[in-house]
């Protein structure tokens, strides 16, 4: 729509590091945070928000990073699976849950398995089964690895405090 | 979660990262009242957790007795989740009923009453102040070591000791801080409601605050007097029953959660200031409005029915009103003052006006100023003159105020400074609240032929029982003002005024009918309307079309800053910026193509720059085009820029926007010139369409309306041009005229711009506080978001103070169908279960909304994911009769929000084909809206949008 403009650039909070990238403003967040900034734990899968595989975390909350533009997340805090790991580097919980149920089969969608579990466990630290379920039942994984990763989410609820 | 561990280490300082801070809302009983003491309104009966099942965000519910909360993610989780939770109130034991009846400003003094016996009256004083413009927030955060709150509040000290008192913390474990924003009186409550939530989840927890809630309806003290007079007239027996309870109210949260609060100060005042026989005061029990007042209200409130009752006792005892007063007054320092300001109003007259009704009032007050440690006796005494004109404006000529205070400090720089006191006291109770105030200090004078600024005299009490014969002042001197002007107005027309202020439109209508007490009423002057509209006719037969002569660009410097920000805010509700500025461009320098049924019309350059924009525009060519559509060369402009709107709006904010347009930077920028069909392109037969179809009346207040909804019809009608896309068009493209048509539903760039009137197809509908939450924050949890060609329109909204949006609300609010009870509330779980039972698994249809939809969409159920999540049972689009805008988002999505939470959607027209989205668009018809009819030739409507589409693509 606007091939006209100059790109401005746009302030980006990501991890707790501020980036200035530029980028159209209509670019999605994902393509900036791969491309400009070398996160790659977020995936692209179907670049229409219904895989779940490009799931960071916004302010906190679940987003799929490849349907929200880039200026949608200035201002706001962003977080990838790389801003879970500890400061020692060493794996967050819910990544380690994953690791310790071997959760993964082909790994691709476990970026957004791990970053909407991890979004659950904050805001409810027990969920039951059917909690679980609700949160990641439009995370698609196409392996099967479906009952690993509700052994490792479970792992991961039962060693939250 | 590691990051709150970092902050509490630091001790608190800063305001915890946003991610950290969750998000509360508060669900508010249907009835709020309070004696004093105790919560006296409507309980909670029942709560239903159940009706959260499956909703996404929600972090917890807390209820505590009557205090209902929810903690969720996002504000819009909380809001999403606060509209579908049931809960159930009772008020069959509630202390009070709504009473909002007004006693009325009685246009006749009662007839043949006796002058001795009882005598009754009935005052009402509003307890709650013009809501403030802004909304606010606050955050509060309860960890270990007590709580810290971020609130603009009005007394910090106040608030620490009312946290301290609701979450039982020594107040020592209570810090407030500042927020960066200008105190509210929306902070208390807000900071109050934060610290409970945030007590619950261990959590900050952010509250939105927002001067909600229906100032129509503003709050009125009911204060009733009897009195039992003697032979001679004189009162034997006092009594004054007053609806209020004089003391600051603990917050909401409090009053809420633990039922009984101590009141913070004392009950203030004894009854009268006079010496009757007999006397007795009660106070009562009080409706609670969303944001505080003072007890010097309640006391004003009191000052205002004991002075209008003793100037009526004195009239209906045939006595002069302050000899009546004299005579019941024990005070001889209080009598010396009444005798002292009498003797100066006696004293020479005000300027006076031709052809007006005169009168004089006295009010007297005597009170403890509990602003003072210790608190020290004031008294005062006003004489007000007043001239009434033969249209009921009152004007006030003369201020005669004395002002005597025990320990009277006396202040440097008084004179000049007391009567601005005196003068913004009185002008408080006429300044009519205008349609078009901004709320922004204007430079130019008001359009009044009458004197403004009353002649004000303070006396100095000089007597041997004041000694100081020096000017000072308090708060309190201003309390006999209200009753001081009741009682002049009565003096000059014989109409009673019970209720201030005295500025509506319908007190007007009523002094302006009166007879006057000592004029005679002018003939109306009939024959100068029937001029006036004779002209009118003229003018719009004979319209002009010649050339208005270029004149070089106004220098800026011409205008104030007021007038420029004034400017600003008429801009943004005109959206003037929406269709002047082309996709990527400068702001205003136009370029944006506008399809309509006869053509594209490319929006003009309306930047000051002198060759390509307005800058060599007088101001009187741009009012011609603003008023009547007319180019200053005299050609005459198309209506789709809608003149026919902005011609209602008020000469002070015309010339205050060609003053911001004239002070924006000028860009050189040439738009494609509009080319539309014969005989569209002969712009000439447009003077016929302006004569058929264009009203060029200003508006004009309704006098039996409001001044809330009298400034959102203005801004709805004028300069929102809402009717411009929300209403039906005829045939050559004109807004259809009635009640009917107005608002009933039109088109807007191949979207449907749904009715706003009683013909709306929404499922639930919308009321007064649904249409301010979608239009302040582009979505409404009971309805859905604002996209679209709505999404920028909210964009520019933002620019406007919350008062304007509600007044907009309270206008629109007006013109829906009546809500079918207050206590009605949607079910949305059956509205969703009655979708899910339509639902049939395993059609392609079905597959496509699970695959393509429902990761954002499933309701209820479904992930939490960042963006608003309105059940599409409740979306306007899906009950429409038409599908265009269910086509219109599934093709386009939302790539541009209202508001940058509400998030984003992918629009689907490369991904799904025609035939796909026609399955889904009546798969989607059936399961969210199964009581309507089927569409029909949806595959035509996806069709003519994908076209739509590829030509707005191209370059």
């Amino acid at each position: 729509m606007s091939e006209m403009t100059e790109p401005t650039p746009i302030a980006l909070d990501v991890n707790g590091v501020r980036h200035e990238v530029t980028a159209e403003p209509q670019t999605p967040l994902l393509y900036v945070l791969r491309n400009d900034l070398a996160l790659n734990g977020p995936k692209y899968g179907c670049g229409l928000g219904e895989c779940g595989a490009c799931t960071v975390l916004i302010d906190g909350v679940a987003a799929r990073s490849c349907v929200v533009p880039v200026r949608g997340a200035a201002g706001r805090q962003v977080t990838t699976l790389e801003g879970l790991t500890g400061p020692d580097g060493q794996p967050g919980p819910v990544q380690q849950a994953f690791i310790d149920a071997q959760a993964a089969q082909c790994g691709y969608c476990l970026n957004g398995m791990i970053m909407a579990t991890h979004a659950l466990l904050r805001r409810n630290p027990h969920p039951t089964d059917a909690q679980i379920r609700q949160e990641l039942q439009y995370n698609l994984c196409r392996c099967g690895t479906h009952v690993e990763i509700m052994d490792a989410i479970r792992l991961a609820a039962q060693r939250s405090a | 979660m590691n990051l709150m561990t970092d902050v509490l280490a630091a001790g608190v300082a800063t305001l915890p990262a946003q991610a950290d801070v969750l998000a509360g809302a508060v669900l508010r009983p249907p009835l709020l009242a309070w004696d004093g003491s105790r919560y006296r309104g409507a309980q909670l009966r029942g709560l239903d957790a159940d009706s959260l099942a499956g909703c996404p965000g929600v972090v917890r519910l807390v209820a505590e007795r009557d205090f209902v909360g929810i903690v969720a993610q996002s504000a819009a989780f909380a809001l999403g989740a606060r509209a579908r939770l049931r809960v159930e109130w009772d008020d069959s034991r509630a202390a009070l009923r709504a009473d909002t009846t007004s006693p009325g400003n009685d246009v006749a003094a009662p007839t043949g009453e006796s002058a001795d016996g009882p005598l009754a009256r009935t005052y009402r004083w509003p307890a709650v102040a013009r809501p403030p413009a802004c909304g606010t927030w606050a955050v509060a955060w309860h960890h270990g070591d007590g709580v810290t709150v971020w609130a603009a509040c009005e007394s910090v000290e106040l608030l620490r000791q009312e946290l301290a008192a609701l979450l039982a913390l020594p107040t020592a474990r209570i810090e407030v801080r500042g927020n960066g924003l200008p105190a509210s009186p929306l902070a208390f409550d807000a900071a109050g409601d934060a610290a409970l939530l945030s007590r619950a989840v261990g959590q900050p927890v952010r509250i939105e605050a927002h001067p909600q809630g229906d100032s129509d309806e503003a709050q009125l003290l009911t204060l009733e007097v009897d009195a039992q007079r003697g032979p001679d007239g004189r009162i034997a027996r006092f009594e004054l029953r007053s609806g209020s309870c004089a003391a600051a109210r603990p917050s909401l949260a409090r009053l809420l959660a633990q039922g009984a609060a101590a009141p913070a100060a004392a009950s203030a005042a004894p009854a009268s200031p006079y010496a009757f026989a007999e006397q007795q005061f009660s106070r009562g029990t009080m409706p609670l409005g969303p944001w505080r007042t003072v007890p010097a209200e309640a006391l004003a409130a009191d000052v205002f029915a004991t002075e209008s009752f003793m100037d009526e006792a004195a009239r209906a005892a045939a006595a002069d009103p302050v000899d009546f007063r004299l005579a019941h007054l024990g005070d001889d320092r209080g009598a010396a003052l009444v005798r002292q300001v009498r003797q100066q109003a006696s004293q020479g007259a005000g300027t006076r006006q031709a052809g007006a009704r005169r009168g004089t009032g006295f009010g007297y007050a005597s009170a403890l100023d509990a602003a003072t440690q210790p608190p020290r006796r004031t008294w005062s005494a006003w004489s007000i003159d007043v001239a009434v004109d033969s249209s009921g404006h009152v004007d006030i000529e003369r201020v005669v105020v004395g002002h005597d205070a025990e320990d009277l400090r006396p202040m440097s720089s008084q004179a000049a400074w007391i009567e601005g006191q005196v003068q913004d006291a009185t002008a408080r109770l006429l300044q009519a609240p205008s349609f078009d105030d901004w709320g922004v200090a204007a430079d130019a004078p008001q359009a009044s032929g009458a004197a403004q600024v009353p002649a004000v005299e303070v006396v100095p009490p000089g007597n041997a029982l004041a000694p100081y014969g020096r000017l000072a002042w308090s708060e309190a001197a201003t309390l006999p003002a209200a009753a001081a002007l009741a009682n002049a107005v009565f003096d000059a027309t014989g109409v009673r005024l019970r209720q201030p202020p005295f500025n509506s439109p319908d007190v007007q209508a009523r002094l302006a009918d009166a007879p006057g007490r000592r004029g005679r009423r002018r003939a109306v002057s009939w024959w100068g309307g029937l001029a006036a509209l004779t002209a009118g006719v003229l003018a719009t037969v004979a319209p002009w079309r010649t050339e208005i002569a270029p004149v070089s660009r106004p220098d800026p410097g011409l205008y104030s800053a007021a007038a420029i920000e004034r400017g600003r805010l008429v801009a943004a509700a005109g959206d003037c910026a929406v269709c002047h500025t082309a996709p990527g461009g400068a702001t205003n320098a136009g370029g944006l193509a506008l399809e309509t049924p006869f053509g594209t019309i490319h929006s003009t350059n309306i930047t000051p720059d002198e060759k390509t924009g307005i800058g060599n525009w007088s101001y009187a060519a741009f009012e011609r085009a603003m008023r009547h559509g007319v180019h200053r060369d005299g050609h005459r402009l198309y209506p789709a820029f809608p003149y026919t709107a902005f011609a209602k709006t008020s000469d002070g904010d015309l010339q205050a926007l060609y003053a911001y347009l004239m002070a924006q930077p000028a860009v050189a920028s040439q738009p494609p010139r509009s080319r539309l069909a014969f005989p569209y392109n002969v712009r000439g037969l447009l003077a016929g369409w302006n004569l058929l179809f264009h009203d060029a009346t200003p508006y004009q207040a309704d006098p039996m309306r409001s001044a809330e909804w009298n400034r959102g019809a203005y801004l709805v009608q004028g300069l929102g041009h809402c009717g411009a896309c929300h209403t039906p068009r005829n045939a050559l493209g004109a807004e259809r005229r009635g009640p009917q048509a107005f608002l009933a539903g039109g088109d807007a760039e191949g979207w449907e711009a749904p009715a706003l009137n009683a013909l709306s197809k929404s499922p639930v509908p919308w009321t007064q506080a649904d249409l301010f939450e979608y239009l302040r924050t582009g979505v409404s949890a009971r309805h859905g978001v604002a996209a679209g060609p709505m999404a920028p329109v909210v964009q520019e909204l933002q620019q406007l103070p919350d008062s304007d949006i509600r007044a907009i609300a309270s206008y629109l609010g007006s013109l829906g169908p009546a809500p079918a009870g207050a206590t009605a509330t949607v079910d949305l779980q059956s509205l969703e279960s009655r979708a899910a039972r339509e639902v049939r698994p395993g059609s392609n249809a079905a597959r496509l909304f699970e695959g393509a939809c429902a990761a954002c969409h499933q309701a209820p159920g479904g992930p939490t994911l960042f963006g608003s999540k309105v059940s599409l049972a409740l979306n306007t689009n899906l009950h429409s009769d038409r599908p265009d805008n269910l086509v219109q988002v599934i093709l386009r999505g939302v790539p541009d929000p209202a508001h940058p939470n509400l998030g984003y959607m992918p629009g689907f027209a490369d991904s799904l084909d025609d035939r796909q989205v026609q399955q889904l668009v009546h798969y989607l018809r059936a399961r969210f809206a199964g009581d309507k009819p089927g569409w029909q030739d949806v595959g035509a409507t996806i069709a003519r949008i994908r076209r739509e589409q590829a030509h707005a693509q191209q370059p």
